[in-house]
């Protein structure tokens, strides 16, 4: 009874080797974040803060989806992800970073929301300022981040707890937490990303976009989850005599996360890139339908300047190719599928958070047009070394498996049934 | 190698879900493919002792989707551009968005049904009767019992020879099953 795929229950702390180059990415990370976060601040050009945003609520969603992933896996009490839980738990922990790395938007806030800063003589703003002043944006932002910070630090907490005393305790605060927590996340996310990113237009309003972020984030979360994955189980091989390859080394988590695992990890991302799919046609065809100006505006500034293109990039490059290729059990099981997919998906949400941002900026009197700025990719590699330098930072410091959890060996020995 | 015309097949009793498991094994890599293993739950792992195939139920579900998600857009297509057009709201006859619910929901519906009623074909069921329930022994399957049935009419089937080789497997008990058909 799957004797095929015992692998031995690590009993001792895992811990990555000497040298591992996960060790060197807080220096890494933090060297690209200064490099990038300072280039994109300093020489960005008029569109910096747009562009300084696109790539910030990009990475903000990979954090987003993974303590979204700690959340409902708690509360569902599902075993499948325990192998590669710390994993995730490491990843939530950038929240905290993240929050710092927020300074820059509050500096460019002027830049950004100018529409409701200065509501005066607009009616609609007007009676939207009881909401949108500096004030309680100030005050909601700081509540998002207590929120999801407290949230990362007191899961990892009570998982990294569990290695050394083994105690079920934890396993039960986690999941009695995860209930209102998912709650208190769906909240705070919800309205971070209307005060974050739909209130650059602060006319328009859709009840659906804070899904809309929350689904797409999902998709690059899984993405990022399964890159670091396949890496991490990765084995190098060398052609023998014979013909036959040998495996001569393998990474830090190979024979403890396996296919079935990474299937697990494709179908979520595929799953939920057709829920983005789902959310962003009927956010859009409600808009045509009923064809009211204060809604179709929105569309009509997303339409401009070449940003089209980015529309139909989407609608194909996000839904259709990605759905055709990871339909099939076969792509998801192989590795190079899965990771071409999810290469593929983490450019397509790229786009997607630019098209969500920087259309936006030809209303403060700078002219963005379809395309990539240097600001935007400096952006996007600082954000992103400080994630991945933070993610570094605490996969150094506890065991990459929750080695007492008692549903590891269920974890481990997780097979999905052949369909 | 002439299989009597009167038996179905045979039937062998095992205890324990470890038994069948390597039992299958055996008969997977004996080369009989018209078998099958009967227990009282999932046992993990009896897909690949069995030797089995992927399912072709997907196939189906995605050309039955297919068919759905076309039809369902050439319908629309014909009503509202072709044969009674009727202009709604100032928008163009044929508005590809207002009929992307209804695509989305013929995709989904006739790809549900090719999902049960495939199911239903590839498992030759509904049936009212199956031979190996002329054995008092293998109502004992749906509680404690584990069973590995095998057809006369596979060719490597030997009345004979293949009750020896499930005997030699561990079986409790190995039993001959008529054919309620062949009277």
């Amino acid at each position: 009874m799957g004797e095929h795929h015992t692998s031995s229950l690590p009993t001792e702390p895992l811990l990555l080797p000497e040298n591992h180059l996960i060790r060197k990415l807080p220096v890494i990370g933090a060297v690209l974040a200064v490099l990038g976060i300072g280039g994109a601040l300093a020489f960005g050009g008029e569109l910096r803060a747009f562009s300084y945003l696109t790539g910030y609520i990009f990475w903000l969603g990979v954090a987003l989806g993974a303590l979204f992933f700690v959340l409902v896996f708690n509360l569902a009490r599902a075993s499948w992800n325990i192998a590669l839980r710390r994993i995730v738990e490491n990843m939530a922990m950038t929240l905290p970073m993240l929050a710092v790395l927020f300074i820059p938007v509050l500096y460019f806030m002027g830049d950004l929301y100018h529409h409701w800063l200065h509501p005066e003589g607009d009616p609609i703003l007007e009676g939207k300022a009881a909401y949108l002043n500096v004030t309680f944006f100030l005050v909601r932002t700081a509540m998002y981040f207590v929120f999801w910070c407290g949230m990362a630090w007191f899961f990892r907490k009570h998982s990294v707890d569990q290695d050394s005393d083994g105690d079920r305790q934890h396993t039960a605060k986690r999941q009695s937490f995860a209930a209102p927590g998912i709650a208190i996340f769906a909240l705070t996310l919800t309205f971070a990303s209307f005060d974050w990113i739909m209130s650059i237009d602060a006319h328009w309003f859709s009840t659906m976009f804070g899904v809309y972020y929350f689904a797409g984030a999902n998709v690059a979360f899984y993405a990022v989850l399964a890159v670091i994955l396949l890496w991490l189980t990765s084995t190098k091989r060398q052609k023998a005599v014979g013909g036959i390859d040998r495996v001569v080394s393998h990474q830090v988590m190979h024979g403890i996360i396996r296919a079935d695992h990474l299937h697990d990890v494709g179908k979520m991302m595929f799953g939920f890139n057709i829920f983005w799919t789902y959310v962003t046609f009927s956010q859009y065809f409600l808009i045509w339908y009923s064809n009211i100006p204060e809604e179709t505006l929105w569309f009509a500034h997303h339409f401009e300047n070449g940003w089209e293109t980015s529309f139909w990039v989407l609608g194909f490059g996000h839904f259709l190719f990605p759905f055709l290729f990871l339909i099939s059990r076969n792509v998801k099981r192989s590795r190079l599928g899965l990771l071409a997919g999810a290469a593929w998906l983490l450019l397509m949400h790229g786009i997607d958070m630019q098209w969500l941002v920087m259309p936006m900026a030809s209303h403060g009197g700078v002219h963005a047009h379809f395309g990539v700025t240097t600001a935007e990719i400096l952006s996007f590699i600082g954000v992103g070394g400080a994630f991945v330098g933070t993610w570094g930072y605490y996969m150094c410091k506890s065991s990459l498996v929750p080695i007492k959890d008692p549903y590891l060996k269920e974890s481990m020995s997780y097979e999905v049934a052949l369909s | 190698m002439a299989s009597d015309a009167k038996e179905w097949g045979l039937l062998a009793e095992f205890e324990n879900p470890a038994a069948i498991y390597h039992a299958c094994e055996r008969v997977r890599d004996a080369g009989f493919k018209k078998w099958d293993a009967h227990t009282p739950f999932p046992v993990h792992g009896l897909d690949d002792a069995m030797g089995l195939d992927r399912s072709k139920l997907p196939y189906v579900v995605l050309v039955m989707g297919l068919t759905g998600a076309c039809l369902a857009m050439l319908l629309q297509w014909w009503v509202s551009a072709v044969e009674y057009q009727m202009v709604i709201s100032a928008k163009p006859f044929f508005s590809w968005q207002a009929f992307v619910p209804i695509t989305f929901e013929l995709g989904v519906l006739f790809g549900a049904l090719g999902s049960v009623f495939g199911m239903l074909g590839f498992n030759q069921l509904p049936k009212f009767h199956h031979p190996l329930f002329q054995s008092a022994r293998f109502e004992r399957v749906t509680d404690d019992r584990f069973f590995i049935s095998i057809e006369s009419t596979d060719v490597r089937y030997e009345p004979e020879g293949t009750a020896q080789f499930l005997a030699s497997l561990g079986a409790l008990a190995v039993e001959r099953i008529g054919d309620p058909n062949a009277k």
